[in-house]
């Protein structure tokens, strides 16, 4: 699936063969009755509310005479995850050797922590059948992706009313999309090669070190003040430190 | 002062290295390996696709489907469906799509067969539970749709293949209905149901496969009634066995009407036999019986003539009918005998007749067939060929074609019981040392060639030759004992019965048992493995021992049926000694005692609260004897909600005298009010940990004592309305208890209620904390909880001599009426994901700092640094607490993806994650399963007492050159100058000298 994600503007895009019969809101008032969309006429039907859909299509319609009671037995949670796959990736995920998985195939949406655990379409969208009133977790594990868990909430009293959060920023979703909130990598970036790094290193730090004593401090010496130079090389004599130079082979001779 | 500065260099240190576990992309599979499963197959199909790659979609018990490369048995994709999502059927439709049916026939969901992608998922309800069957005609279109037939909870379904419509439906809303059989006759539009109603009533439907109406439906009642399940001979024919499994019905229900024939099995087979089954199969005219002994083939000829073909005491195996041409069906049958299997090949219609004969070696640890698929290929002289896909007790995979083992997949490995480790035996002098630095020119242009690595002037091939030469490293996959503790063999207990050892460096299995106490017997019916507990760990005097484990098991489901323990040596993999005991075996207590060879003591209580000890000898008996007093051990009554602690009391007192059985009393017992809290979870330490030290420095020189005791407890309770879903209850409604409880006195240390929280709870005990994992209804979010438990009794030894006379808390008295002054702090943090599992790493010495090893919903392991979990955070930590490495208090955990230990892979269906100590203190071994397994060396604070992997010698080599040469060089700068400066000194004294004189000549 490489495509990147459609338009803002139709998300909501209905899968295939749901096409919605188009109930407006003056025939489909918010009190409407239940029992009314469930006995309605067989053809599909799509009653959405704040775009947050519960749908009845001729399935469930069905189903739903033989249980008397659609309510919240054949409440559907869908939704559509939003992807950016690495295909197209502007930074070039899986580019080098080791591919990131990045197909739909391989995105899982997962309700309450393992409740019931769906796969994504090729279009992205997912659905739960069968949902009971009450407030649910949507996960979504997805290799590559960090997706927030989206808490759901479907309705007892308004049957189909859906509302639905991040819970990771507490934004509330006004439509069921799911979108990564950002990447993960993996692992770490290599650093190109630079001179900060070698010296950076223990072994450019001993040799650094060396380069100071060998360097720096004979200028160091040199600034001292001739009269506390050689104070100190008379005291230096007297308590009979070995120089430098003596401790040389060869040092010895002077 | 010093010691700030200490404290400041390491929070420079550990604040440097905040992602401590992270992986460059090239270091995969350095230290680890990833192995990909799917478990035991159900059902086998293969795809007839004349063009491209050779496939086989199988469904497995683990509820994995699987689309399998036929040539080598690898994995092309799987899918791996939700726990209550059970696969019931899978066919191939229109030769692209996979259809899965699951969830008892309520999911169908189709998948696009070369890459796996979702196609669509439809949900099928019904009135009423039944069996289901998804049968995809070839033959049967609808607008040009492909229909696909399924019947599932009472109802039939005609399914449009491309989108998962619905296109029609019929309810079968009889009461006692219960469908056998769904039959397609073959060119026709017809849809035959035929099942039971009331027991003794067969009922056949006749349904218009076009719209679902219902054509015809007849009944014929039979006295004798029914068991089992019919096997269908016939499109319009079937068998059944009546309730008494002595009498075959042949039923045939041609043109709607149903007509009847009663056999005896008797009159077939001279001998009695006792109850027989019928064994499902589809081959036509064919069908099979199995009683205890004797498994019969009985022809079926002209209208309900029974005719006996094959009598046969061997176990036997039947694969399904595969359809060669217009009236010709083939299927496989598969024999046992000692070390080999016979497979034939035979035609429908011609028993005598076999297409094919082959004998194939087996090896003995793979056990019986208990699944054959058939397929068939042409061959290049256009005459048939043959290959068999069977699936083996071992719960193994193999592919036979020309006689030959093609390949085999050990699909065991996807459901492991249990992990245990062993020590590989020792490096000797037989043994050969490491051959990889052969030479010393070898090893240096090795070296060589890793500094162009890491210096980025390696060219590609440069760079692939580095990564080869990283993989193949031979020295982690030796089968001797390193210096460093990272190569060990991992013991797995798998459900299949079977043991297999792996070597942690590579993942091979090194050897593999089938356990033969576990095999299906008179005594022991339907023996399940339970645990792997380390029996022999030689080490000291018993080096020329072997080790090896315990594996207990049970001969069926239920606690009260009797053990059987194995005692199995982990470098051969052979089975020392088996013990069927005559008691159950409800609980395993491995004690902190060996005895002269090393063998750990066990507890074994059985069902009766008898404790009996094993090994049972005398040596054994007088070291349990001494230690009689100190032993104490807890029990959890899952349904009654109480916890007892227990000790020995005296002798057996039955009538038998067994000195090695013990009877035991009850000390104490915590029952948890049922109407308010249901325990969900308990956890203590882990028997084998090390704890480095008991004091913990805090920021203000003030010494902390943890409260480590191994008798500590967590349980987790939730109101019982909790205990189910989440989002089955309303936070008022919902809440969580956490208690600490001393198993030896019975004493709740802590105890502390989440209001508003919810299960499931997962938790860690490690040291004086534990860390547990569950959901927040209010927040609706999960948190993660600390709690640390600190000795407050020895508190006031603040320095080394009060700490060496002061209190100790070994001479107080431990009782019940003794309180422990103990403290506990506690912190929860938000986190993100569900989890399946957490663990802890563990270390050789407990020195250094723990990681908590988290597996997610997305079945991956992230690690986690303990420091996020400190119950002394704040969100403004002071000057000194942040010297100590406190963290600044954050409302959720972070989640950082370079700690993913997985790194960008799959534990699919993670179930445990297993940590083990190396050697090395600095590492720890990871080992997680599911239905794939994972193994990785984690280092929680960086391999701070070795050289990591990448380490560059030759870095260092040209370093000491370079160092030395300076050292010449400087030398002889040194003395040149040293020569300048004495001749500067003298001119320099001498000028002076004159200067002065002239100076003094002035004066």
């Amino acid at each position: 699936m490489g495509r990147v994600a459609p338009h803002r503007e139709a998300p909501l895009k209905v899968p295939h063969k749901e096409v919605p019969l188009k109930v407006s809101h003056r025939e489909a008032p918010m009190g409407w009755k239940n029992q009314e969309l469930c006995t309605l006429s067989s053809c599909h039907q799509l009653w959405k509310l704040s775009n947050l859909g519960c749908y009845g299509t001729h399935r469930t319609v069905t189903f739903a005479r033989a249980s008397l009671n659609c309510t919240h037995d054949f409440i559907r949670v869908w939704g559509w995850v939003h992807h950016q796959w690495s295909s197209e990736d502007p930074q070039g995920l899986g580019t080098k050797g080791f591919a990131l998985p990045g197909k739909t195939s391989n995105v899982k949406v997962i309700l309450n922590g393992g409740q019931i655990v769906t796969y994504l379409r090729p279009d992205g969208y997912f659905l739960f059948q069968n949902i009971p009133a009450g407030t649910h977790l949507i996960e979504v594990a997805a290799i590559g992706y960090f997706f927030s868990p989206v808490r759901v909430d479907v309705s007892a009293r308004n049957p189909g009313k859906v509302q639905a959060a991040l819970t990771e920023n507490r934004r509330g979703l006004s439509e069921l999309v799911l979108e990564p909130l950002r990447d993960e990598q993996y692992y770490e970036i290599r650093e190109p090669f630079s001179i900060m790094s070698v010296v950076k290193s223990p072994m450019g730090l001993m040799v650094g070190f060396m380069l100071v004593v060998v360097f720096l401090m004979p200028k160091l010496v040199e600034n001292m003040d001739p009269e506390e130079m050689r104070r100190a090389q008379e005291e230096m004599r007297n308590q009979g430190v070995p120089s430098l130079a003596s401790l040389l082979p060869g040092g010895g001779r002077n | 002062m010093a010691i700030r500065s200490f404290f400041l260099f390491i929070l420079f240190f550990s604040s440097s290295i905040s992602p401590v576990f992270s992986l460059y992309e090239d270091q995969v599979g350095l230290m680890d390996w990833h192995q990909q499963y799917i478990g035991k197959v159900k059902q086998a199909v293969f795809s007839s696709q004349r063009a491209g790659r050779k496939r086989v979609v199988v469904s497995t018990e683990e509820n994995v489907i699987a689309s399998l490369d036929l040539r080598h048995g690898e994995i092309f994709w799987r899918h791996l469906l939700g726990a209550d999502d059970v696969i019931d059927g899978i066919d191939i439709g229109l030769g692209k799509y996979v259809i899965t049916l699951s969830s008892g026939g309520s999911i169908l969901r189709s998948w696009n067969l070369p890459d796996g992608q979702m196609v669509w998922e439809s949900s099928l309800q019904g009135p009423k539970h039944s069996k289901s069957f998804l049968l995809v005609p070839t033959n049967l279109k609808f607008d040009k749709d492909n229909l696909l037939v399924v019947f599932s909870n009472g109802r039939l379904h005609a399914i449009s293949c491309i989108d998962g419509e619905v296109l029609w439906k019929k309810d079968f809303e009889a009461e006692s209905f219960e469908v056998q059989q769904v039959i397609l006759p073959p060119g026709s539009d017809l849809i035959h149901v035929v099942g039971f109603a009331a027991l003794s009533q067969f009922e056949m439907y006749q349904i218009n496969a076009k719209n679902g109406e219902l054509l015809k439906h007849e009944s014929a009642s039979f006295s004798s009634g029914f068991s089992g399940q019919v096997s269908l001979v016939s499109t319009e024919t079937v068998v059944a066995l009546d309730s008494t499994g002595s009498i075959l019905l042949t039923i045939s229900f041609q043109d709607g009407k149903i007509s009847s024939q009663q056999t005896p099995i008797s009159n077939l087979v001279e001998d009695s036999l006792g109850p027989a089954v019928i064994i499902p199969s589809s081959v036509s005219g064919i069908f099979a019986i199995k009683t205890d002994a004797v498994t019969i083939f009985i022809r079926v000829i002209g209208k309900g003539n029974l005719e006996v073909v094959e009598k046969t005491t061997h176990e036997i195996a039947v694969s399904d009918a595969l359809s060669i041409s217009e009236d010709q069906q083939a299927f496989a049958l598969i024999q046992h005998a000692s070390s080999e299997i016979h497979l034939t090949v035979k035609l429908a219609h011609d028993w005598d007749g076999n297409l094919l004969k082959e004998s194939v070696k087996m090896d003995r640890q793979r056990g019986l067939v208990h699944k054959v698929f058939i397929n068939n290929y042409i061959r290049t002289d256009r005459s048939y060929g043959f290959r068999v896909l069977i699936v083996m007790e071992d719960h193994s995979l193999l592919l036979l074609q020309q006689g030959e083992i093609v390949w085999s997949r050990e699909d065991g490995l996807a459901s492991i019981i249990d992990v245990t480790t062993s020590e590989l035996p020792v490096e000797r002098d037989g043994v050969s040392v490491a051959k990889v630095e052969h030479n010393l020119f070898e090893w240096l242009k090795g070296h060589m060639l890793k500094l162009k690595g890491t210096l980025m002037l390696a060219s590609p091939e440069d760079m692939a030759a580095i990564q080869s030469m990283r993989l193949k490293s031979s020295e982690k996959s030796k089968m001797t004992r390193d210096h460093n503790g990272f190569r060990k063999l991992l013991i797995v207990l798998t459900r299949a019965g079977k043991l297999f050892a792996l070597h942690t460096g590579d993942g091979r299995i090194v050897w593999s048992y089938l356990l033969r106490s576990l095999h299906k017997s008179e005594a022991c019916q339907s023996p399940i493995g339970l645990n792997l507990y380390q029996w022999q760990v030689p080490h000291h005097h018993a080096m020329d021992e072997n080790p090896s484990v315990l594996v207990v098991s049970r001969c069926g489901p239920s606690s009260d049926t009797s053990g059987v323990l194995s005692f199995v040596d982990t470098y051969t993999g052979k089975e020392l000694s088996s013990l069927s005991l005559d008691h159950a075996v409800v609980q395993v207590i491995p004690l902190p005692y060996t005895d002269s060879t090393e063998q750990r003591l066990h507890l074994l209580i059985d069902a009766d609260k008898h404790a009996h000890l094993y090994p049972k000898t005398s040596g054994a008996l007088s070291i349990f004897k001494r230690e009689f007093s100190n032993i104490y051990w807890y029990s959890v009554e899952d349904q009654n909600g109480i916890i007892k602690g227990h000790a020995l009391k005296c002798k057996c007192t039955g009538e038998v005298a067994d000195e090695f059985c013990f009877d035991t009393r009850d000390l104490w017992s915590v029952v948890f009010p049922s109407e308010s809290e249901k325990t969900i979870a308990t956890v203590t330490r882990k028997l084998n940990e090390v704890v480095h030290t008991q004091a913990k420095v805090v920021a203000d020189q003030d010494v902390m004592y943890k409260y480590i005791s191994r008798n500590l407890l967590f349980v987790a309770t939730v109101a019982p309305k909790g205990s189910g879903e989440i989002g089955s209850v309303t936070p008022e409604e919902s809440w969580l208890v956490a208690y600490l409880i001393d198993t030896v006195t019975g004493r709740i240390l802590h105890r502390v209620t989440h209001h508003g929280s919810q299960g499931p709870v997962h938790a860690v005990f490690s040291e004086n904390w534990v860390v547990y994992h569950y959901f927040n209804l209010r927040a609706h979010r999960y948190e993660m909880s600390v709690i640390e438990i600190y000795d407050q009794s020895r508190a006031d030894n603040k320095d080394v001599w009060k700490l060496v006379l002061g209190k100790h808390n070994l001479t107080s008295p431990i009782s019940l009426f003794s309180r422990p002054e103990v403290i506990t702090k506690s912190q929860s943090y938000f986190f993100t994901h569900s989890l399946k599992a957490i663990a802890v790493t563990s270390t050789a010495k407990g020195i250094t700092s723990k990681q908590l090893l988290l597996g997610t919903i997305g079945d991956q392991v992230l690690a986690l640094d303990k420091r996020f979990l400190d119950p002394r955070r704040t969100v403004n930590p002071t000057q000194l607490e942040k010297e100590e490495g406190i963290i600044p208090l954050t409302e959720s955990l972070p989640i950082i993806p370079q700690s993913y230990v997985t790194h960008a892979l799959r534990v699919e269906g993670l179930r445990g994650i297993i940590t083990v100590p190396a050697k090395l203190e600095s590492t720890t071994l990871v080992f997680a399963h599911g239905v794939d397994l994972f193994f990785t060396q984690l280092a929680p604070s960086r391999t701070y007492d070795s050289l990591t992997e990448d380490f560059s010698y030759a870095l260092l080599l040209i370093t000491i050159v370079a160092l030395v040469a300076a050292i010449f060089v400087t030398w002889r700068l040194s003395e040149r100058k040293e020569l300048q400066e004495k001749w500067s000194f003298y001119s320099a004294f001498a000028s002076q000298s004159t200067f002065s004189s002239l100076h003094f000549s002035d004066n």
